[in-house]
C-alpha cells in the first residue's frame, strides 16, 4: 500500500473512529485522538503487507481497540458512575456535556462490553467481525451484548 | 429498551472532534517521521552490506596472498630442517610449521577482513 493509498484510507474512516475512540473513552476526546493517532502509525507501519483494502475499517478498529486496551494499562480511567453525574451540566459548556449520562452509562461498563456494544450499535458491526475484532469467541461477543444492553438500559432508564 | 433503541441512541451521538485537516496533518507529520527514519535505516543496510562485501573481498585477497606465498615458506621451512638439528624449539616449530602457517593466516585474515570493514564503514560515514 501505498502513503497516498494510506491517506485515502485515513481519510475515509478517520470520523467514525474517532467517533467511536471517544465514546469507548467516555468523552475524553483528547485521548481519544492520541489512540487514533497512534492506532493509524500502528497501520502504517504494517501496511506494507496488507492487501485487503475492503477489510481497511475493521482492521483499524481491531488496532485501535488494542492500542485502547493497551493505554488503560499505563493510565486509570477512573471515573466512577456517581463521580461523572455529579458534574453538573451547564447550557453554555462544550457539546460535550450533552452526553454526560451516555459516557457515565458506558463507563461503567467493562471495556470489552463496552466495545463490543459501540462496535455493534454504533458502526453496524455483525458479531463475528467484532469477535475477529476484540479477539474473543462469538458467544463471548453475544454475551458481551446481552449484559452491556441490560446494564446500558437500567442506567439509562434511571437518568429518564 | 429494544434494538432500535440503542442504534438510535448512538445515531444521534455526534460529538465535538478536532477539526479533519488538524488531525490529518497531525498524522502526516509522524507519517514523514516514520519515512525519514526508514530512510535512514536503509542508507545503514546499505552501507553495512557495502562494507561487508569489502571485508570479504580484503579476507579473500588475503587468503591468496598467503596460497601464492605458502610454497616459498614451505620451501624455507624445507631448508631450515637441516640446519635445526640439536634446537629442540626451532625443530618443534619447523616440524608443525603447516599448522602455525594455518593459524597465521586465519588470524590475519580476520584481523584485516574486520580491520577492512570498519575502515570502509567509516569512509561511508564521512561521505554521507
Amino acid at each position: 500500500m501505498t502513503r497516498e493509498q494510506f491517506i485515502t484510507h485515513v481519510e475515509s474512516t478517520q470520523w467514525e473512529l474517532r467517533r467511536f475512540l471517544v465514546a469507548l473513552c467516555c468523552g475524553d476526546s483528547q485521548l481519544a485522538d492520541d489512540i487514533a493517532q497512534e492506532s493509524y502509525l500502528k497501520a502504517y507501519l504494517g501496511c506494507e503487507g496488507f492487501r485487503d483494502s475492503a477489510r481497511f475499517g475493521a482492521w483499524i478498529f481491531r488496532i485501535a481497540y488494542n492500542t485502547f486496551i493497551d493505554s488503560r494499562r499505563s493510565r486509570h480511567l477512573t471515573a466512577g458512575y456517581e463521580e461523572a453525574s455529579a458534574v453538573p451540566a451547564s447550557d453554555t459548556a462544550d457539546a460535550g456535556f450533552g452526553y454526560q449520562h451516555l459516557y457515565a452509562a458506558l463507563n461503567s461498563l467493562p471495556a470489552k462490553e463496552r466495545t463490543s456494544m459501540l462496535l455493534h450499535y454504533m458502526q453496524g458491526y455483525p458479531v463475528k467481525e467484532i469477535a475477529a475484532i476484540v479477539g474473543v469467541s462469538e458467544d463471548a461477543v453475544k454475551k458481551h451484548l446481552s449484559r452491556g444492553r441490560s446494564r446500558l438500559r437500567n442506567l439509562l432508564s434511571d437518568n429518564e | 429498551m429494544d434494538n432500535d433503541k440503542y442504534k438510535d441512541l448512538f445515531d444521534d451521538f455526534r460529538p465535538e472532534l478536532t477539526p479533519d485537516f488538524s488531525f490529518i496533518g497531525r498524522l502526516e507529520e509522524k507519517l514523514d517521521s516514520v519515512e525519514f527514519i526508514r530512510e535512514q535505516q536503509r542508507n545503514v543496510a546499505r552501507s553495512n552490506r557495502r562494507a561487508l562485501a569489502v571485508a570479504a573481498a580484503v579476507g579473500f585477497a588475503v587468503g591468496i596472498v598467503f596460497m601464492l606465498i605458502m610454497p616459498f615458506i614451505s620451501d624455507m621451512a624445507a631448508n631450515m630442517q637441516t640446519r635445526a638439528e640439536g634446537n629442540e624449539v626451532l625443530e618443534l616449530l619447523l616440524d608443525n610449521y603447516q599448522i602455525i602457517m594455518g593459524l597465521v593466516i586465519c588470524v590475519t585474515s580476520a584481523f584485516t577482513a574486520l580491520n577492512a570493514y570498519e575502515i570502509s564503514l567509516s569512509l561511508q560515514r564521512r561521505k554521507g
